[in-house]
């Protein structure tokens, strides 16, 4: 009893924080526990009350379980793959003094910020049965739908992630342990399989992690590429547009989400955990020892591999935009430009305003997330925490259903409207928010908040004077990400769209669906332009005071 | 003395923070709410023209309707555009439109229940408008230029409107056949020949229209159970299926396969466009569509929608869209372009549209199972 008292007193002395606290919980209840609560009740909501009828339907339909064997086996393999290469990756920019690293950081950042399936869209026409490699340069038929083509896509599209996760390990690996082990004798290659790879170990599971995560839930790529492989996500989306069936939709996303929720919860409390942290504030004197001939060059020749396909990736898009038929005509056109400027203008204003939305209330809940959890030491902040990271593990097309689900019926009624597309972007993007704030907070020391404190000043007004001042660039760099983010997502929103709020993503993704490569590719560049245009002024205006993408 | 003093120093200093606290806490909550309120009132507002219902006993004249309409459409999407333009420099209404295809439009407005978004359904065939007709989904509607247009093209009770017809063929790529070798294929039969494995393109029967038609064909053609044994037999030929009825037609003309089943109207247009393929109809005789018009029950706009079923179905529209589509009209008056082929000169059987609709269901869970393998 006087615990709670307790509580309820430490809530009632910090009005701000409470108030905060409050609107916080509160805000991911209504718009994020709620519809995932509706997708469980959903997919058990039998003729009389709870039953698992769903489930055992299910089960008895072959095609539906074989896609979620599919699932698995896809974030298995491009998991592997992606980590791998990304691992390379970052140990070349990190570790070696090869040339050429501001191109591969360039080449890096460019397949972070696109569009999830652009890789997918290029493949089928560089690769697909009239590809412009396959067919125009070799003439040889090459099948590239199937699961072997999504893998090869999946690989490309994810290796960035693992590559951000990697080189902030690496990097944090003091040289000094490597001097350590050379003076004790120890050759390169000794130094790299027991002092180097140990210490990363953590770091390229984290990296695997978050990878699988983002496999289980990519929509675009299967949609294009996989053919008559199915994975969950493309069958969820089969169930609902092509069966109407919402209930087998919700148990095939709540199939799904149960690894996803094993991957997140194992990334979030255990190898977090053991991520070993060799440097301390201060930085090192002692410069990385330069690595061997054969290392350096064999590095640099698989970057430059890896580099060169997606400088192919992005150039056939670009290219694919302006030539009349693809894999037939090459012709110079402008038609397609033109076209997609008519149709798809007012999905790309919608786009623009909606990320610019979301965009800004994502960054500023994040910072406040961020700084009532580290420095206020409120009970449950835990809980906070936990749902603030969990949204990153939930596959977008499972939100994009349970908004559907929750918010078609009063109380709430938001479905054809632009604010349902708004707050699930808010919603989706608050970890990347939460993340840039954290990371913000971090580098705050906290004795200028207890002078602050100690000078009189209440909770709000140290956010106000002291707290949001420091933060600037922390909240820029999460509006950057999460604006970014909106633009190009697809999986959700795809549910949520409406002829009055379209988007450019799920129209791309229906012109390369339907084999209009050229109309898909000139919306692309669109789309592209605009978002690297956004990255360079951001750039530009903020310089070195936002540090965007670490790499 | 003190002691008391500091007592109620500190009774007036808890009293002032759980004054500060509750006021800071309605304040949030009142921003909340506002805005919550606020967005939903923004958002259940819905531009419904309303049409005044006469307390005097002489019936005064509606006002004229206006829009947005909001289309539903399986055409192509340029198809859509160019209509709802026109539509919009006839009658000074609004129209806006979603395309999909025929099976997801159906689903759609079968999910949206009791608050549909659109207000009517054009084109793709009129089995799925005899669905959402059973399902209670549409609006009966007399419209009084449907009498212009022979009545076994319409729903009797007035529900859906038939405005073009289709028959299933097959686009064959005679270039991508010559480098093959292969044969052209002349009836369903051949394309089982084990030579087009992997080289045929064919639609998903659970969104497309026109993979619906082929399969109610084929099990009408054969029976079911024969039906079904040839189905199997063809899908090891069939190398993917496509989400959209068309676009098989459209693989075929990049070259990208050698034969596409598709309607014949989607075909000739990759012929008109120049790409080197044939339609070919099947010699046991195929399939064709009724292309229905439907308007959705309790849609935002049914005044507006009354005005475009009218218009659709009238000469200038029919030819408007015979013309850009090359599908045939149901309309008598509605001359055929350069390329579009009329129906008597295909060898069609005898389709059975309410079969196809009161099956389709079935047809789908078996279908499932002969995918699933």
């Amino acid at each position: 009893m006087s615990l709670i008292l307790k509580t309820v007193r430490t809530y009632l002395k910090d009005p701000t924080t409470t108030g905060l606290y409050l609107t916080l919980f509160s805000f991911m209840l209504v718009f994020f526990l709620w519809p995932l609560l509706a997708m469980v009740l959903a997919s058990a909501e039998g003729p009389s009350g709870l039953s698992f009828s769903y489930y055992a339907d299910f089960l008895a339909r072959k095609l539906l379980v074989n896609s979620f064997w599919n699932s698995l086996t896809m974030a298995t393999i491009s998991t592997i793959s992606a980590t791998a290469v990304g691992f390379l990756f970052a140990y070349a920019m990190t570790r070696v003094d090869m040339p050429g690293k501001r191109f591969f950081r360039g080449v890096v950042i460019l397949q972070l910020i696109s569009l999830p399936f652009t890789v997918g869209l290029s493949f089928m026409m560089l690769f697909g049965r009239r590809g412009l490699i396959t067919y125009g340069l070799f003439g040889r038929p090459f099948e590239i739908y199937g699961w072997h083509g999504l893998w090869a896509v999946q690989t490309l599209t994810f290796f960035p992630l693992a590559y951000l996760v990697m080189v902030g390990i690496l990097k944090s690996i003091d040289p000094a342990l490597e001097y350590a082990a050379r003076n004790l004798g120890a050759g390169s290659g000794h130094v790299f399989r027991d002092v180097v790879l140990p210490l990363s170990i953590p770091g390229v599971a984290s990296a695997a992690l978050l990878v699988a995560m983002n496999v289980l839930g990519d929509f675009g790529n299967p949609a294009l590429i996989a053919g008559d492989f199915s994975v969950i996500a493309t069958e969820a989306y089969m169930q609902i547009v092509g069966w109407g069936d919402f209930k087998m939709a919700a148990v095939l996303c709540n199939i799904l989400f149960l690894p996803v929720f094993v991957l997140f919860i194992a990334q979030k409390y255990w190898v977090s955990r053991k991520l070993y942290v060799t440097v301390t504030g201060a930085p090192t004197q002692l410069e990385i020892k330069k690595s061997g001939k054969l290392v350096k060059w064999t590095l640099f020749f698989f970057c430059s591999a890896i580099s060169l396909v997606i400088v192919l990736i992005y150039a056939s898009i670009g290219l694919g935009a302006f030539t009349k038929t693809w894999g037939v005509n090459y012709s110079f056109t402008l038609e397609h430009l033109q076209y997609v400027t008519f149709q798809g203008i007012p999905a790309v204003r919608n786009a623009l305003i909606f990320s610019l939305c979301s965009g800004f209330v994502c960054a500023i809940l994040g910072v406040l997330d961020a700084y009532i959890i580290f420095r206020k030491r409120m009970p449950g902040r835990q809980i906070l925490d936990f749902i603030s990271t969990l949204p990153a593990a939930v596959p977008g097309f499972l939100l994009g259903i349970g908004y559907i689900l929750s918010f078609n019926t009063p109380p709430l009624v938001l479905t054809a409207t632009a604010y349902i597309i708004i707050l699930n972007n808010i919603v989706r993007d608050l970890p990347t928010g939460y993340q840039a704030g954290m990371a913000g907070i971090q580098q705050v020391d906290v004795s200028i908040e207890e002078a602050s404190t100690n000078l009189g000043a209440g909770t709000f007004q140290t956010l106000r004077n002291v707290v949001v001042p420091l933060l600037k660039s922390a909240f820029g760099a999460g509006f950057i990400y999460a604006f970014i983010k909106c633009m190009t997502t697809v999986s959700a929103v795809i549910f949520l769209i409406t002829p009055e709020w379209n988007l450019p993503s799920p129209i791309i993704l229906g012109l390369a669906g339907h084999g209009y490569w050229g109309q898909a590719a000139a919306l692309s560049a669109i789309l592209l332009v605009i978002v690297v245009s956004t990255l360079l002024i951001c750039r530009v205006v903020a310089g070195r005071r936002i540090q965007l993408f670490e790499v | 003395m003190h002691a008391l003093e500091d007592v109620r120093m500190k009774i007036l200093r808890e009293v002032k923070a759980i004054a500060k606290t509750t006021t800071i806490l309605i304040l949030v909550a009142v921003v909340v709410v506002a805005a919550v309120g606020g967005g939903l009132y923004y958002s259940t507002i819905t531009p419904v023209p309303t049409v005044t219902t006469p307390t005097v006993t002489t019936p005064a004249k509606p006002p004229k309707p206006t829009g947005p309409l909001m289309v539903y459409s399986a055409l192509h999407e340029f198809e859509i555009g160019r209509i709802c333009s026109a539509f919009t420099e006839e009658t000074g209404i609004e129209a806006k439109f979603l395309r999909a295809s025929a099976g997801e439009l159906a689903a759609r407005v079968e999910a949206e229940g009791k608050k549909p978004i659109g207000d009517v359904v054009l084109g793709g065939p009129c089995l799925n408008h005899e669905n959402m007709k059973a399902k209670g989904l549409l609006l009966q509607y007399k419209s009084p230029t449907a009498t212009e247009i022979d009545a076994k093209f319409h729903d009797k009770d007035n529900y859906w409107y038939g405005f073009y017809l289709g028959a299933i063929g097959f686009c064959v790529n005679t270039a991508r056949l010559k480098t093959l070798k292969f044969a052209e294929p002349k009836s369903w039969k051949d394309l089982l020949n084990q030579t087009y494995k992997g080289e045929i393109v064919s639609s998903n029967p659970a969104t497309s229209g026109t993979a619906q038609t082929i399969f109610a064909t084929i099990l009408q053609l054969y029976g079911w159970d024969a039906g079904w044994e040839y189905l199997k037999a063809l899908h090891k030929n069939v190398h993917h299926y496509e989400t959209a009825g068309a676009a098989p037609a459209q693989r075929v003309g990049a070259g990208e396969f050698a034969i596409g089943l598709a309607f014949g109207h989607d075909i000739q247009k990759i012929i008109v466009g120049g790409y080197p393929v044939k339609l070919i109809f099947p010699e046991e005789g195929t399939g064709s569509e009724i292309g229905g018009l439907a308007i959705i029950k309790d849609g935002p706009n049914p005044a507006a929608a009354k005005v475009f079923v009218d218009w659709m179905l009238g000469k200038k529209a029919g030819q408007l869209h015979t013309d850009i589509s090359l599908r045939v009209s149901t309309r008598k008056d509605v001359t055929l372009p350069l390329g579009a082929v009329p129906l008597e000169k295909i060898k069609l059987m005898n389709y059975d549209y309410k079969w196809a609709a009161d099956n389709m269901s079935r047809i789908l869970k078996e279908w499932e199972k002969v995918v699933a393998g």
